[in-house]
């Protein structure tokens, strides 16, 4: 008795240590720690931009569907009470008094922030210069605006800062105080929260606090009942993506079990024998947790439930043993029987798997990791543990005459031969014409949000002028001033390129934070005020001006000279905003990433660039990760495919028998791929682990009909198991195929469709000819 | 001749003192029948700032319902366009562009002109307190902002015409400053 149990108190012992691995373990669900490691300077700015950028905290907010007045009113009701909420740390919606903040925080500091305050600017003769333009302004048709700043400013240090910080971006129109939407039919916020972008509770309960503040406003405000809110944002996505995956997982994995379960009770009529047969899946999964956590240090949530999608081939192992036990002998015997054939079946799929352990994507050497450790784990418990379980005289009663369809196949199984090999050749000919624009070539497709959401993003950013660029300049600096004093550089630099047209624009940092050298530079500048008078009186030699019309020039020149210099945390929040998107602290130092308008002619921009400073393109970063994608799709492909030959070669040592497995597993995958891309569709670097467990799930398929012999009723068994474990796996993996979320629906369809090719081609190909006379 | 240019001082005299058909509205709607009108200004700008007066000269023209251009062609070309809710400024070789609506103390500004030119009584009554003098043949309509903020630009608008033409416009920011523009239409057409 005691040497019959040994194996399950290891099990449970290994079982226990796995789960308090499970629970300790770090869950992440960055998208960025599913992608490859950044090495690139682009490639780290745009990480930063994406991870912990003042960008990732926008959420961007319409109002519609009610009159204008009552959608202005609405609007800024809103705004006063988000102003209020802790969970904003920013709210802009074109109202007069941000607005207004904003012109008086320039207006004030306009010294320290013109780069016309030099002391050329000051002298006579830049004094008188100002002057005479001044005096045409005052003739023209702005006179009555130039009148009423020049006393104070006749140098003219304000009216340049309004253009150079209106940068690229042109904002939104304003009527009555109210961003509007170019159609007059929605108004406009822009908000930040306080919150980092990737803590999505914080970024949920920012929401919420939208939402709700938007229905008490509208449920005081006579006629606009039917007021609609609207909102996106990197925040707004990230928390979308994550309740439509809980749900969806959740709904999908508990329809997907049910369908698997269905079809064991009506095979097995015993829910001992359902639960025992989970045991293998349940402890593969805890095995595969346990054992990333170990060799990573984080689990990354789409392992977690991507993973489990990928070793439920483990309860096709219980299914063989179950199912294959008779009546009369017990499953010990049956697994002493079956046991070469699983485990072969075992090895290849997690040589198969050991594939994705050299993948640069993070994501995927972890899927391999999980998988490996799980089959493992899985086939070891069906071996050792399950057999001890499984009561004396136990066997599948409904499962008799479950294998019909493949014994009809096999029954005419040299024209069910010369049709799949047709198939086959047409699949192979017809894959090899299509010739290239297989892959999936828009990472945004592997989100899960519908196209409707991410057009409104598009909409809503075009509105508020806040297109993401498409090309940036990037660099790193130590420091924060140091990262001003290369963006002050490159200020003359890409003005010039402007003007000669090889650029449209540009925003640089420095023009909202000038560095706090070339702060203390340009008050310098400053002269003092017995000396800036009487450069002045000199300077109005000839000139029409009333000698005591600037009184408000001296005062503010004066103050200049002594006031603060001005930091991040002096800036109003709207500039505050527009700096956080540019400037970025990072582990590796200050990041900075500097939107440029049109870029007309790249070479000529990066010819002119100083060392350090780089020309980013965002479509070529993007086509950068995908063809690192389509090469590492490619290599787990054909590694995959060579460590489960060398393993079938090993073991069953003649070509012949290799090529009975492998042929059919080949044809398989190939009318499979053809089927998944001929419609128009495109191959994921999802459904490429979805092939990988096609082969792993089939090889068994193939193994199970080449080992079959003349005994009938042993056969009958087999083909039982086998149709079985096909059903089950059609079953589940065809539900997640309804997912929404691109990776449940790849692996599902993928899944669900090769397998039963594999199916297919395994009982016309690798089975032995059905005998005459059973 | 001579007793011809009696008859017009006696009617302008008589215009001047009484004249109960002589309405606001009924001034709007003879202006609303202007098609498009051109003219030739000469501009006086007399600033608190300035110890001599500013003067240029150049011309205007006017195509309703919203098409309002006024080029200077001394001291300096300059070229001001109105259209819609757009206006591009021309000077110096630069060209700028706006909407009313981003500055909309402007706004104030060149709609009180418009919409007295396209007889738009409902767009003047917006922006303005208006008040009517004279008759039909020397007419005087007085505009002050309610706005405290254009009125700080604009601290009244003196139109001055005949009939459907406009000679004069006249106005003055809060500190004082004033702007006197003579303005002699040429051409006119009207429905």
């Amino acid at each position: 008795m005691r040497d019959r149990l040994w194996p399950i108190w290891l099990w449970l012992a290994a079982m226990l240590a796995c789960a308090l691995f499970a629970v300790r373990a770090h869950y992440r669900t960055d998208m960025g720690d599913f992608l490859p490691k950044a090495h690139s300077l682009g490639q780290t700015a745009l990480e930063a931009q994406v991870n912990g950028g003042g960008a990732a905290k926008l959420l961007l907010v319409s109002i519609d569907g009610a009159s204008a007045p009552a959608l202005e009113a609405l609007n800024k009701t809103l705004a006063s009470r988000l102003r209020k909420a802790p969970e904003f740390a920013a709210v802009l919606n074109g109202d007069d008094t941000s607005l207004a903040q904003t012109q008086a925080f320039v207006w004030k500091n306009r010294y320290l922030l013109s780069p016309g305050t030099t002391a050329q600017a000051f002298s006579v003769a830049g004094l008188h210069q100002a002057l005479k333009n001044g005096l045409a302004l005052l003739g023209s048709d702005l006179g009555g605006v130039a009148a009423q700043t020049l006393p104070a400013d006749p140098t003219d240090a304000a009216l340049g800062l309004a253009q150079s910080l209106g940068g690229t971006a042109s904002g939104p129109q304003t009527e009555n105080g109210v961003w509007m939407s170019p159609s007059g039919h929605a108004t406009l916020l822009l908000l930040r929260t306080q919150a980092p972008g990737f803590d999505l509770d914080a970024q949920q309960r920012a929401q919420a606090v939208l939402t709700r503040d938007f229905s008490a406003a509208r449920l005081a405000m006579p006629g606009a009942a039917a007021a609609r809110l609207r909102m996106t944002g990197p925040g707004v996505f990230a928390v979308q993506t994550r309740d439509v995956t809980k749900r969806d997982v959740t709904r999908l994995s508990l329809l997907a079990s049910a369908g698997a379960v269905l079809f064991l009770l009506l095979a097995y009529r015993s829910p001992l024998a359902i639960g025992l047969g989970l045991l293998p899946v349940a402890s593969g999964a805890l095995a595969g947790i346990a054992a990333v956590s170990l060799v990573f240090g984080f689990v990354h949530a789409i392992t977690l439930g991507f993973g489990v999608t990928l070793i439920g081939e483990a309860l096709d192992y219980s299914v063989y043993l179950l199912t294959q036990t008779r009546q009369e002998g017990g499953a010990r015997a049956t697994m002493a029987r079956i046991w070469p054939t699983l485990r072969l079946g075992a090895l290849t799929s997690i040589a198969g798997f050991a594939a994705m352990l050299g993948s640069s994507f993070t994501g995927f050497a972890q899927l391999g990791v999980f998988s490996m450790a799980g089959l493992a784990t899985a086939v070891g418990v069906t071996r050792f543990v399950l057999p001890r379980l499984v009561p004396d005289g136990f066997f599948a009663r409904g499962a008799a005459g479950i294998g019909w369809p493949l014994r009809w196949v096999q029954r005419r199984q040299r024209t069910m031969q010369f049709f799949l090999a047709g198939v086959a050749s047409l699949a192979l000919l017809a894959l090899g014409l299509h010739g290239g624009g297989m892959w999936q070539t828009d990472l945004l497709s592997l989100s899960p949000l519908p196209p409707a959401t991410q057009a409104l993003d598009k909409a809503l950013r075009a509105q508020l002028g806040i297109i993401p660029p498409h090309d940036f300049l990037a660099w790193r600096e130590g420091s924060e001033q140091q990262a001003l004093a290369v963006s002050e550089a490159l200020e003359p630099v890409l003005a010039k390129l402007t003007t000669q047209g090889a650029l449209n624009g540009f925003s640089l940092p420095s023009q909202i934070l000038p560095s706090r050298a070339t702060q203390q530079a340009r008050r310098a500048a400053l002269p003092d005020d017995a000396a800036l008078r009487a450069r002045f009186s000199k300077a109005l030699s000839g000139l029409p001006f009333q000698a005591d019309a600037f009184a408000p020039f001296f005062q503010d020149v004066a103050a200049a000279r002594t006031g603060p210099l001005l930091t991040p945390a002096s800036l109003p929040p709207p500039m505050a905003l527009k700096l956080q998107s540019m400037l970025t602290h990072t582990d590796k130092g200050w990041v900075v990433l500097a939107p440029l308008g049109t870029v007309k002619a790249p070479t000529a921009v990066r010819a002119a660039l100083p060392p350090g400073v780089v020309l980013v393109s965002l479509n070529r970063q993007s086509a950068l990760l995908l063809r690192l994608f389509e090469h590492e799709a490619e290599a787990l492909a054909i590694c995959g495919s060579l460590a489960i030959l060398v393993i079938l070669a090993v073991f069953l040592r003649t070509w012949r028998k290799v090529a009975r497995v492998a042929l059919p597993l080949g044809a398989a995958v190939l009318v499979a791929a053809a089927a998944l891309t001929l419609g128009g569709g495109k191959l994921s670097i999802f459904m490429v682990a979805g092939f990988l467990l096609i082969v792993a799930v089939g090889s068994n398929y193939c193994l199970f009909f080449a080992g079959q012999g003349e005994d009938g009723p042993a056969r009958e068994r087999a083909f039982a198991s086998i149709m079985l474990a096909n059903l089950c796996t059609v079953a589940a993996y065809g539900v997640l195929s309804l997912s929404v979320i691109p990776v449940l629906h790849d692996i599902g369809e993928t899944v669900a469709l090769g397998t039963f090719l594999c199916l297919l081609y395994g009982a016309a190909f690798a089975a032995p000819a059905e005998p005459r006379n059973p | 001749m001579r007793a011809k240019s009696l008859v017009i001082c006696g009617l302008i005299l008589l215009s001047a003192q009484t004249a109960p058909n002589f309405t606001l509205p009924g001034l709007m709607a003879q202006l609303a029948q202007v098609n498009s009108a051109s003219a030739s200004f000469t501009q006086t700008k007399t600033m608190a700032m300035l110890t001599t007066p500013l003067r240029s000269s150049g011309t205007l023209s006017y195509e309703a319902p919203d098409y309002v251009r006024k080029t200077t062609l001394a001291p300096e070309r300059q070229d001001f366009v109105l259209q819609g809710n757009t206006v591009t400024l021309t000077m110096n070789g630069q060209t700028k562009r706006f909407t009313l609506s981003q500055a909309p103390q402007l706004a104030g500004l060149v709609e009180g002109v418009r919409a007295t030119l396209a007889g738009d009584l409902p767009e003047l009554q917006r922006y303005y307190d208006t008040s009517l003098s004279g008759g039909p043949v020397h007419w005087q309509l007085l505009l002050r902002p309610h706005d405290a903020s254009l009125a700080k630009m604009l601290a009244w608008m003196n139109l001055t015409g005949s009939g459907d033409k406009i000679t004069e416009i006249d106005s003055a920011d809060a500190k004082g400053d004033e702007t006197k523009m003579l303005v002699n239409e040429t051409i006119l057409h009207a429905r």
